[in-house]
């Protein structure tokens, strides 16, 4: 049974089982279920030391005392929550890609977005969604807990579908406020005119750790285009007037190719995940399978 | 450069104007059709590493090869004449001799007329392949299907035949209606027929002198001194350059034989005289074998011999020398005559074959057939009818044996009794007409019933017929007529007619030989030396056909005899067997298939 226009019942129930994975220790300040770079209350081990005054004597392990005549305190790993940015590009170049049987990116994005999302709030996340063009057009920062979800998929079904480009500006612009570091998932086509790297930048000064979403279309992979063309980019309006040939055709395919390959090695040498995700690939298999395989579920 | 269908100003007109349409659909471009893509980014990455070069190289690449093959098209249509390629378009007639002389062997084994086909198929293979030929021939068999192509040529040239007979002629050629193409006219001959050749006919001589010994004559015949014995007498031409060892063989297929070798000079006959006695009847067949001789239908000859037996004639006369001799003078008639007054009624004539009367009719019919001079009012005669005075024939029965060998119309009379024609009840002819007089009574009757006979209505001495030569050849056919024998007929090959109504024709073997009926006409063809046996109704008789023209034979007898032979291999052949029409249609064919697969490979435009 839907409920929402975007994710059905069943596939959420799935996604129950699922918790977004971070490489790094979790920097929140709420309870969660990832590990933080302290000791605290948790349930995992983490050390021992010697007893000092104003400790709390539930941490002294009697058990050593008793064989060693000595207070000793067991420390454990501090558990928290995890901050998740999510961004989705919104910008009017992801209104395409519609064919017969496939949606179009943004529609895919914001799937992927919402079952991301909720996946974060079962885990008890602090979830910010951010719809970004040109700049921040909307957003929904630090949301917590599973009753989050529904607001959350509203808000992605809400969104407008339009404007430009500019990574670098929405992130800058999303970031001048101080924001927990955490995990940032960029969920776009990165046809950016001021290309990814200037956007990343900014990410990487911040230290956060990214995991890219590409979302492509196979209009993009396997344009079918008449002899002559006059090709209008869909958010500049701008118009290019070229003789398509099958060398031409080959060409655009070997660029697209490299500039997703440039993107994946961007994100590999600084750490980060990356993943492409074609609307012609089901989007279940994507967050099921995929996104599992490149360590962004577990 | 000639354009062969079309003439150069309208060549060129069509070529520019193609070559112009096609220039002004190149550049009337389409409008481009306007796409939205996600983002150029990609796209101008892509189009910054590509040149314009490329683009404008598409568009030449494309007009050129659509003008190529516009311009291809177009000429091809022209039929343009490239010299270099298919040679020079020229209109030639070839007339081939096929006169039977040309059947001669040469010294190399081939016979003259394989030689004139060769080398007429040289004249054709050496022309310009869009060249338009005549094929004619001298004796007129080949069809007039005027000028044709070189396949057809070459295929007429192979069928025609060479005659056997007839008189050769140079036929009239047409020109043809295309003024552009030049006019070529060959003779291919071995120049021993004499005809006349145009001015401006090449002629291409196929002669080399070859050896030829030949029945010229043959005949059988009885001797004037005893019908009994027969004489077979072989004319033998050699028409040779050098003398000749000729062996002459007479034979018949019952076993008969005679041989005999002697030496002919070169250009003389040998006139030889074999005893054939020994032969009862039949047909003998006499051949002639001489070393290296080259042509071989003249090399027998057919006769056919009547049964040796004496024909008894009675002649019951008053007296009339003219009829005596001239029953005497027959070949294999004896003749006894008697005066009336000894004649004997009734049984008279019962030992003869024929009984002859001569103003005198015996009262009952005699015992033999009768030939009758104006006999008198007898009962088993039909009504004499009325005497007339200077009675002019006006008709006779052609078709009738007794009737054609008499010239009708020198006949002249003083007086005859024209007979009244006995019909039956049902109005039919009882008697056979041979000829009528001036008043449609029947001057000469005769009827083949019970009673064979022949009524003449008048005297020798009434009219001018015992003068006439032909008088012994009516004799000789009237008595054949009434002992019911037929002789034989001698003709020349070639096409043969013979008065047959409804014939069938049989050779010497017995093979069926298809004739042509025409009223009471048949006509065949005889292409060797034979003997046909032609029935019609119960009648049958044989049919000797010879060589009986010597001038056949003359085959070294060559207006062309100093003339050299023309060696076909002298001009080059041109270099390709296509059209240069169909060449352009073949490139632009294959520039098309060029043009599609660059076209669906996005190269061209």
């Amino acid at each position: 049974m839907p409920v929402s226009k975007l994710l059905d019942g069943r596939f959420l129930n799935r996604l129950e089982y699922f918790r977004l994975h971070s490489r790094r220790p979790a920097r929140g300040h709420w309870k969660g279920v990832h590990r933080a770079n302290k000791t605290g209350s948790g349930m995992e081990f983490s050390d021992f030391r010697p007893y000092a005054e104003g400790d709390d004597l539930k941490s002294v392990d009697w058990r050593t005392y008793m064989r060693l005549n000595r207070l000793i305190l067991r420390l454990y790993e501090e558990e928290a929550d995890l901050p998740i940015y999510i961004f989705v590009d919104s910008s009017a170049s992801m209104a395409h890609g519609v064919r017969q049987d496939t949606p179009s990116k943004f529609d895919y994005a914001r799937k992927v977005a919402a079952a991301l999302a909720y996946v974060a709030f079962v885990n008890m996340d602090r979830v910010s969604l951010i719809a970004v063009a040109d700049g921040v057009v909307k957003d929904m920062s630090g949301k917590r807990g599973k009753g989050q979800a529904w607001p959350a998929f509203e808000f992605l079904e809400n969104l407008p579908n339009e404007g430009k480009t500019s990574l670098q500006a929405a992130f800058k612009r999303y970031f001048s406020a101080p924001r927990t570091k955490g995990v940032v998932l960029v969920i776009s086509d990165f046809l950016d005119p001021a290309g990814f790297e200037s956007a990343f930048k900014v990410l990487r000064q911040l230290r956060q750790e990214v995991f890219a979403v590409h979302v492509v279309s196979d209009e993009e992979l396997q344009p079918d285009l008449p002899d002559e063309v006059v090709l209008i980019d869909a958010e500049d309006g701008s118009a290019t007037k070229r003789q398509i040939t099958p060398g031409l055709i080959d060409a655009y395919r070997a660029e697209f190719e490299r500039y997703g390959e440039e993107l994946d090695s961007f994100c590999t040498k600084n750490g980060w995940g990356y993943v492409r995700a074609s609307t012609s690939v089901s989007f279940e298999d994507l967050v099921l399978r995929v996104l599992r395989q490149h360590g962004l579920l577990r | 450069m000639r354009f062969l269908a079309s003439t150069p100003s309208n060549a060129l007109a069509l070529l520019a104007g193609v070559a112009g349409v096609i220039l002004l659909l190149y550049l009337l471009k389409p409008r481009a059709r306007r796409v939205i893509v996600a983002s150029n980014l990609i796209w101008n990455r892509v189009l910054a590493q590509s040149s314009v070069v490329s683009q404008r190289w598409r568009w030449f690449l494309s007009l050129l090869l659509a003008s190529l093959i516009g311009l291809g098209i177009a000429l091809a249509l022209t039929q343009p004449e490239v010299r270099a390629l298919g040679g020079e378009a020229k209109r030639i007639a070839i007339v081939l001799d096929n006169a039977p002389s040309m059947a001669a062997r040469t010294q190399d084994g081939k016979s003259r007329w394989r030689h004139g086909q060769e080398l007429a198929r040289a004249i054709v293979a050496q022309a310009g392949i869009a060249s338009e030929f005549l094929v004619a021939d001298t004796m007129g068999f080949a069809g007039s299907a005027g000028y044709v192509d070189r396949a057809t040529a070459l295929s007429q040239i192979e069928r025609l035949p060479i005659a056997v007979t007839g008189t050769a002629r140079f036929p009239a050629l047409p020109v043809g209606s295309d003024l552009n193409a030049k006019l070529e006219r060959y003779l291919v001959s071995d120049g021993v027929a004499d005809y006349r050749v145009p001015e401006g006919v090449m002629t291409r001589s196929v002669f080399s002198a070859a050896d030829n010994v030949a029945v010229i004559a043959f005949e059988a015949r009885p001797l004037p001194s005893d019908p009994t014995r027969y004489q077979a007498f072989v004319q033998v031409l050699n028409a040779s350059l050098l003398p000749k060892q000729v062996a002459l063989e007479v034979t018949s297929a019952s076993g008969f034989s005679a041989t005999r070798s002697f030496e002919v000079a070169a250009g003389t006959v040998s006139d030889q005289i074999v005893d054939v006695s020994k032969f009862e009847s039949g047909v003998l067949r006499a051949q002639v074998r001489a070393p290296g001789d080259a042509f071989s239908l003249d090399n027998e000859a057919y006769a056919v011999v009547q049964a040796h037996e004496t024909k008894r004639v009675l002649l019951v006369t008053p007296g009339n020398r003219y009829l005596q001799d001239a029953l005497r003078l027959l070949p294999g008639v004896a003749v006894s005559i008697i005066a009336p007054g000894k004649y004997r009624s009734g049984a008279g004539a019962a030992q003869y074959d024929v009984a002859v009367f001569d103003r005198f009719a015996p009262e009952a019919p005699p015992a033999a057939p009768a030939l009758l001079f104006r006999p008198g009012k007898v009962a088993w005669l039909p009504d004499p009818g009325v005497a007339v005075t200077k009675p002019v024939v006006t008709k006779w029965a052609d078709d009738s044996a007794m009737a054609s060998g008499l010239s009708w119309k020198d006949l002249q009379l003083e007086r005859a009794v024209l007979a009244k024609i006995p019909e039956n009840a049902a109005g039919e002819q009882q008697a056979l007409v041979v000829a009528r007089g001036s008043n449609e009574g029947a001057l000469v009757l005769a009827s083949d019933g019970e009673q064979r006979w022949v009524r003449l209505g008048f005297a020798l001495e009434d009219s001018n017929l015992q003068f006439q030569a032909d008088f012994p050849v009516f004799l000789g056919a009237a008595l054949r007529w009434l002992t019911a024998s037929v002789p034989s007929q001698t003709r020349g090959i070639g096409p043969i007619e013979v008065i047959a109504r409804d014939a069938t024709v049989t050779d010497l073997d017995g093979n069926k030989i298809q004739s042509l009926s025409s009223g009471s006409r048949a006509v065949f063809a005889a292409n060797r030396p034979n003997v046909f046996s032609i029935k019609t109704g119960a009648r049958e008789f044989k049919l000797v056909a010879n060589v009986v023209d010597p001038k056949f034979a003359e085959i070294n007898n060559s207006r062309l005899a100093d003339a050299p032979r023309y060696m076909p291999a002298a001009a080059p052949a041109p270099v390709s067997n296509w059209h240069p029409w169909m060449l352009l249609l073949l490139v632009a064919t294959v520039l098309l298939a060029v043009e599609a697969l660059l076209y669906h490979r996005r190269i061209t435009l």
